[in-house]
């Protein structure tokens, strides 16, 4: 038997498409229990999008929790070494808060993590990787890249030292906000040039264009770690602008992460129509530091159900046939009847009446056995 | 097509002049009737009215593609935009206010009463300032005179309604106006016309 694609929900067509996909880039399939033990989450709150976490005791008191992230459990139990490296691919249900509704959901996310090295070509590996998991879902994509380190030495660079300055400045960051990031520069005392050079980085007024903006960096931002970010940045670039993908992967450097997690690249991933990022990751060299991993580790994740909330397959018919029998058909007829006729490929449903509501491309009705 | 919500009332018809200006008209018909939805498909612009505090969620669901919100609505609940540009209009500040000549008892807890529950949450914690917030829905001046909350936190915009209600202001919390916000995922599509709208709208303002 095949599998009719066309048939699957946008959600299982995205996911098989992204199963051949990590497979064939050689990574394996983690499947991980729906719950793990709380404090995992207490010590890493800030690494979670939303700090409300569905918990409960199990049998002998301890406090479990439904499972708010797959990356951290991952991180938690790998033994990659630089030498022999995982890489790993999972779809899972992640049980998060609504920030709207106040309300907890269930996401199904998919997403993939390497671990082990922390070389050039493993981030290209991932960055490539995203972009095809991006267009699996919808051809019109974009896949937006920043450089954690690129903002941290452009905040050292202002001289930005106290955590709160950094963290209200990242949200101006954050939202392009150039008016209010402008006043506020001014009050905590960064040099007026500095900051004018993070407003045009940040502004989006080159389209992002990869080129452009890798070139408005070198220019603007003179600090040793933005100039190794840079160079990182040039190389990926270098490989890049050859692929297909040249065009929908955008420089941005109003992207910024939790920076006591990720180190490198971020990535960030939209598609035409849903409104909301639905492709989410980067370089977590610190994460695996913090679990006392010495290796260097990238991922991302992708939200499914996002993605199957914007594109709706409502069928157009419940099913291809309704094989309507009487009190008086056999069951062995009416078994053997629907067999007949999904043979043809179509699908059959069985019914003494028209089932109310449901819509039918055909109805055949049995009788004396026959068609 | 570019969609822009624009909030209805004052600052939405404001909002619409400056943008009007700028080239983004939409013939006369703007304002003029009770309307709610408004296109000019040879510029490829469509405008839709929608409540002010809703602006925001109509941008980030994508349904409008840019909006125009004031800063208060922002700062209150948070939304995930881009926020590209102050548009300098419908300028006014939040504030505590309270009845003239009142004096704080910091000994006991402090009652507020707002429609801003998380910007009055956010400034009191700020001050480590033990408070009670009274959500109400309008009218809030009346909130101290009747003895409702020890004061408010509110939008002042020249203070005639504190005046007259014998209020008066006794400390700034932020600054307020109009802001241009953008949906982050049709910033990537629709980037060219968005950041031609901001840079026209810039030029607008100086004037």
């Amino acid at each position: 038997m095949t599998l009719d694609t066309d048939k699957l929900s946008k959600e299982d067509s995205v996911y098989f498409t992204l199963k051949d996909i990590y497979g064939r880039a050689g990574y394996t399939h983690y499947r991980l229990r729906k719950f793990e033990e709380y404090s995992l989450y207490l010590e890493n709150m800030s690494f979670l999008t939303s700090e409300s976490i569905i918990t409960f005791n199990d049998a002998d008191g301890k406090l479990l929790a439904l499972k708010p992230d797959v990356t951290l459990s991952i991180v938690k139990n790998t033994k990659a070494t630089v030498e022999n490296g995982e890489k790993l691919y999972y779809r899972e249900s992640v049980y998060r808060m609504d920030a709207r509704t106040r309300e907890y959901r269930e996401i199904c996310q998919a997403g993939v993590e390497s671990m082990g090295g922390n070389d050039l070509y493993s981030t290209l590996e991932i960055i490539m990787l995203a972009a095809e998991s991006l267009k699996a879902i919808d051809c019109d994509f974009m896949l937006n890249i920043s450089h954690m380190g690129f903002i941290r030495g452009m905040l050292a660079d202002c001289g930005i030292t106290s955590e709160a300055v950094s963290a209200e400045i990242t949200e101006y960051i954050n939202a392009k906000n150039c008016h209010d990031l402008r006043i506020f520069a001014e009050k905590a005392g960064v040099p007026a040039d500095k900051a004018e050079s993070l407003i045009e980085l940040i502004s989006g007024k080159n389209d992002n264009d990869f080129e452009n903006m890798l070139r408005a960096a070198g220019r603007l931002i003179t600090g040793s770690k933005t100039a190794q970010a840079v160079a990182e940045l040039e190389e990926i670039y270098a490989v890049i602008k050859d692929t297909p993908y040249s065009e929908r992967i955008k420089l941005d450097f109003s992207i910024v992460s939790d920076m006591n997690y990720y180190n490198g690249i971020i990535l960030r991933g939209y598609v035409r129509g849903v409104p909301k990022s639905v492709l989410s990751g980067g370089r977590y060299d610190k994460l695996m530091k913090r679990f006392n991993k010495a290796v260097g580790a990238m991922g991302f994740a992708i939200n499914l159900s996002e993605v199957a909330a914007y594109y709706g397959t409502k069928p157009e018919y419940d099913a291809d046939i309704l094989l309507l029998y009487g009190n008086d058909d056999k069951p062995g007829d009416i078994f053997n009847a629907a067999r007949q006729l999904r043979k043809s490929g179509g699908s059959v449903l069985a019914a003494c009446s028209v089932p109310e509501g449901k819509k039918f491309k055909q109805i055949i009705c049995l009788g004396d056995g026959n068609i | 097509m570019l969609n822009i919500a624009l909030p209805t009332g004052r600052l939405g018809d404001r909002a619409y002049s400056v943008l009007r200006d700028a080239g983004y008209g939409c013939g006369d018909v703007f304002g003029d009737n009770r309307k709610l939805i408004f296109k000019n498909e040879e510029q490829g612009i469509s405008y839709f009215l929608v409540k002010p505090v809703d602006v925001p969620i109509y941008v980030e669901y994508g349904i409008a593609d840019i909006g125009v919100a004031g800063k208060d609505i922002l700062i209150e609940h948070s939304p995930d935009v881009y926020e590209l540009l102050d548009l300098g209009i419908g300028r006014c500040r939040m504030a505590v206010a309270a009845k003239n000549g009142y004096k704080e008892d910091n000994n006991r807890t402090l009652r507020v009463a707002t429609k801003f529950v998380n910007a009055a949450k956010a400034f009191y914690r700020g001050k480590s300032r033990e408070i009670e917030i009274i959500k109400l829905s309008g009218s809030i001046e009346t909130a101290p005179l009747l003895e409702l909350s020890d004061v408010i936190v509110d939008i002042v915009e020249t203070g005639t309604t504190l005046k007259e209600n014998g209020l008066s202001v006794i400390e700034e919390i932020f600054p307020i106006s109009a802001r241009l916000i953008a949906n982050k995922s049709s910033y990537n599509f629709k980037s060219v016309i968005i950041n031609e709208a901001v840079e026209k709208l810039k030029g607008e303002i100086k004037k």
